[in-house]
């Protein structure tokens, strides 16, 4: 190996983010929002979740992501937005494949019971709405304190709340879970 | 390890580099551009002429010891390719999740360089020697990832564009998804997809890996793997083959008297693909038309024939088929094809129904019956799918939904009531819940339509038509019982028989998989699961393909089940390299991966015309186009021909 040619690339890549590596953040399957809507306006791409969210001068309060692979995100949640909206903006690898419209459980996150039951007694009858309680029926690895992200809004009250992403084992399939049939 | 990349990867591989760029250039680039480029250099032909000299110049003059592009020469790291067979929902879910697990490795291994390197400076070499990191090692030989997609058709998306059903658009929503992976991924290093990003630090140097083109994505539509080229050919084009190609080919049948004969009989299968507009399943439409509007039944509406014109399509687009529809199975398709013939065109106007669908649906069929041998405890569907059938009328599709109470009670053995208990148990007991409520509703079935669950009933025979001896008329049912423990219960004939009236049978078991040509003599094709054979996503064998999705678990799971398969199939591809198996098998230094340059080669060489993204991005914009929309909510009308999807395509502007 060319050692010194080598070492220019690596200090290229990393002439401005000397503590890329040792952050251990989770920042893959960022959507790249601005381009996309630059180059597919006349195409009817644009991606909802990311549009209507409140702006940058919106409260924040601190929320921690366990990803798949068990390291912790912390990130600066805007209130007002949801749980998928702030996932995408910040980089929190969860899906959103209907793009947040409650069809497909690709969003689903694991609350603390704690949060689970506080935002429980928020609703208005006790319960989840029928729509996300049908979904998450099909979620993989559905738990007691399951939800949609995407049916979840950011409010004051959960500043410091931790939300576990479900993690893909590396032997999913036999570990137990069936698959909605189809 | 190093040394064995080098020595292989030598000339050829730069040369390789260099045309892919030029590659990228002409195909990679985000729609806009790139259609502009193509008017001047068709790719095949430029990739053609490129691939070969330059490839021969290259490797006839060996580099020099102090040319001025010693550098490049010797860098012995070259390009990952990887080919994903299949444009469904697993092949992309795995190119997404592979990228950015190869971008993740190359960020570690690139800043344990770095640490390295420096350490190397400060004692005078030899860093490359520090034990233990074997698998980083390996890593450290590629500089970057090349996924290619191909797919038969022209068009991508498999089930999500042509079995997904068009009143469910927002499941269609991942489209989006998964055409902006070619705008992140399919760009080159001229600055075109920068962007203002949220400033962590890790998140520029990821920009800027992805700058440097780390990872790139391209799409070879209408390339039918087995036909276009074989598996073998594929496999020593590339370091990494990725099977994704679902389980569309076939699907199971009953196996009873009168299925394979009699006209009208056919698989859910074909009669959702040809709703959703496939190519290959026009064929399907005149069947459903002489089924559901034979003559005798179209003169039954007052205003449906005009004289001396007996083709049905003259009725009006609301009239009602009173047609008596049987659909065998209880699954979500076996609902979806239900509810979209009893909805009709008033409720599939607005949606990508393609026009001549609806010509023959009109205004939808007035009996629908769905059957199944076993209990509603036991039931394939899910909840969202059979709430949607209770609410058809309260939406104003005039469909009524219909539970027999006394099925449920039969349905209702000890065996079943303990299969609802538990955790496990939640999502059954909340659809059960559901069809009690259902059967005992009260709500007057003033319904122009309607459509019936019916449980425990086994299709034994399909008999013909009292007036058309070739075409189906009934299904003969047993009346089963359920017998057995939890789980295990399995349905028992009672000698009891009922005759379900039918004009149209839609057999809705299940899809099956099927091997690809030239699969058998591999010898990893599971012909009794209808999947290839594989652990954990590897393809059993000495070889260096993988498999992802339906045709690796078979035909279950929803569009995010693709996501959990596709990461444990990666997590076995970077094993495969991080363990050295792949160098292993490669170890001969016979085979250079040519990747996309050597399939645009072979392509050309054989004729086939592939479709490239920004070419189906022409069919997508086509499709959209106001012109071409019945109104304005109508997302898009698709072309339903090959030659239809091909010319838009290849057409010049
Ligand atoms: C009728 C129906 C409705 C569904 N509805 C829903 C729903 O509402 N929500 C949901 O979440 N899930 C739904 N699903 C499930 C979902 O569609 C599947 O989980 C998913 O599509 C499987 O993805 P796949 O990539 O494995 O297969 P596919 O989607 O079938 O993709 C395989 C691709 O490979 C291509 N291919 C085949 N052979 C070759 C070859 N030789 N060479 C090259 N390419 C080849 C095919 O053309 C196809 O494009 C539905 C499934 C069906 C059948
Ligand atoms: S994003 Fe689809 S259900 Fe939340």
């Amino acid at each position: 190996m060319n050692q010194p040619s080598y070492k220019r690339f690596l200090t290229k890549l990393f002439y401005h983010a000397p503590s890329a590596s040792s952050s251990g953040q989770h920042i893959l399957g960022l959507t790249n929002t601005s381009t996309m809507n630059r180059h597919t306006k006349n195409q009817r791409t644009t991606i909802r979740w990311h549009g209507d969210g409140p702006g940058p001068n919106a409260p924040t309060v601190n929320l921690t992501f366990i990803n798949p692979d068990d390291t912790q995100t912390t990130i600066s949640a805007r209130v007002g937005e949801t749980l998928l909206q702030c996932a995408h903006r910040t980089g929190i690898e969860m899906e959103g494949a209907c793009e947040g419209v409650c069809a497909c459980s690709t969003c689903h996150v694991i609350l603390t019971q704690e949060l689970y039951d506080q935002l429980m007694d928020e609703t208005e009858d006790g319960a989840l709405k029928e729509n996300e309680e049908d979904m998450l029926d099909m979620a993989f690895g559905l738990t007691h304190t399951s939800r949609l992200g995407c049916q979840i809004t950011v409010t004051e009250g959960m500043e410091g709340s931790v939300f576990t992403l479900p993690k893909a084992t590396r032997n999913f399939y036999v570990d137990g879970h069936k698959p909605t049939p189809h | 390890m190093a040394l064995c990349i080098a020595v292989r990867g030598g000339g050829g591989g730069t040369a390789t580099a260099r045309l892919l760029t030029s590659l990228r250039r002409s195909w990679c680039l985000p729609a806009q551009q790139t259609v502009q480029r193509f008017r001047h250099i068709p790719p095949p032909l430029c990739c053609r002429q490129s691939t070969t000299s330059t490839i021969a110049t290259d490797v006839n003059n060996a580099p020099s010891h102090n040319s001025p592009e010693q550098n490049a020469h010797h860098n012995p790291r070259r390009r990952l390719s990887v080919a994903i067979v299949g444009a469904g929902p697993s092949g992309f879910y795995t190119a997404k999740y592979l990228s950015s697990t190869v971008l993740k490795k190359l960020q570690s291994t690139a800043a344990i360089a770095l640490a390295s390197t420096s350490a190397a400076d400060d004692d005078g070499g030899a860093a490359d020697d520090n034990g233990g990191a074997v698998g980083i090692h390996n890593f450290f030989n590629y500089r970057g990832i090349d996924i290619d997609i191909l797919e038969r058709l022209p068009t991508p998306y498999g089930l999500v564009r042509y079995g997904v059903a068009p009143d469910h658009p927002e499941v269609k929503n991942v489209e989006k998804e998964f055409a902006s992976l070619f705008i992140e991924h399919g760009s080159t290093s001229d600055g075109e997809t920068t962007t203002t990003i949220p400033s962590s630090s890790s998140i520029i140097a990821n920009k800027l890996i992805a700058h440097n083109s780390i990872s790139t994505l391209s799409y070879f539509g209408n390339v039918d793997v087995g036909h276009s080229i074989s598996l073998s050919q594929l496999q020593s084009l590339y370091d990494i083959v990725v099977l994704a190609y679902g389980c569309q080919a076939s699907d199971k049948r009953l196996g009873i008297p009168g299925e394979a004969e009699l006209e009208g009989v056919l698989s859910a299968r074909e009669f959702v693909a040809w709703y959703n507009g496939h190519p290959e399943f026009g064929h399907i439409g005149p069947i459903v038309q002489r089924c559901l509007w034979p003559k005798s039944l179209s003169e039954e509406e007052g205003d449906a024939t005009d004289g001396n014109n007996n083709n049905s399509s003259s009725s009006s687009d609301t009239a009602i088929s009173k047609a008596r529809v049987v659909v065998i199975g209880q699954g979500n398709v076996a609902l979806d094809v239900a509810r979209i013939l009893s909805k009709g065109t008033s409720g599939l106007i607005d949606t990508d129904t393609p026009t001549s669908v609806l010509e023959i649906l009109k205004g939808g069929v007035s009996h629908v019956s769905i059957v199944g041998r076993r209990g509603h405890v036991q039931g394939a569907f899910t909840i969202k799918e059979v709430r949607e059938l209770t609410k058809l009328n309260d939406e104003g599709y005039d469909v009524a939904f219909l539970v027999r109470k006394e099925e449920l009670e039969m349905g209702m053995t000890e065996s079943s009531v303990a299969e609802l208990k538990g955790t496990a148990g939640r999502p059954k007991t909340r659809l059960v819940k559901l069809l009690q409520e259902a059967a005992e509703s009260t709500d007057d079935n003033s319904a122009s339509k309607q459509v019936e669950l019916r449980f425990l009933m086994n299709p034994k025979r399909f008999e013909p038509d009292d007036s058309n001896k070739d075409r189906v008329g009934s299904v003969v049912c047993e009346r089963t019982k359920l017998v057995g423990e939890p789980f295990h219960q399995q349905p028992i004939g009672t000698n009891e028989t009922e005759i379900i009236p039918a004009d149209l049978v839609l057999v809705s078991i299940g899809y099956r998989g099927m091997p690809l040509e030239g699969m058998k003599e591999l010898q990893i094709f599971d012909d009794k699961k209808g999947v290839v054979k594989n652990v954990q996503g590897k393809v059993t064998g000495k070889n260096n393909l993988f498999v992802t999705g339906w045709i690796k678990r078979g035909p279950l799971g929803i569009i995010g089940t693709n996501i959990m398969d596709a990461k444990e199939t990666v997590a076995s591809i970077i094993e495969f390299i991080e363990s050295g198996e792949l160098n292993a098998q490669q170890a001969d230094g016979s085979k250079v991966s040519l990747g996309r340059v050597g399939l645009t080669e072979l392509l050309g060489r054989e004729g086939v015309e592939f479709i490239s993204w920004p070419q189906f991005m022409k069919i997508d914009a086509a499709e959209c186009d106001r012109a071409r929309l019945r109104s304005d909510a109508q997302p898009r009308e698709k072309f339903i021909s090959t030659g239809g999807l091909l010319k838009i395509a290849l057409q010049d502007n």
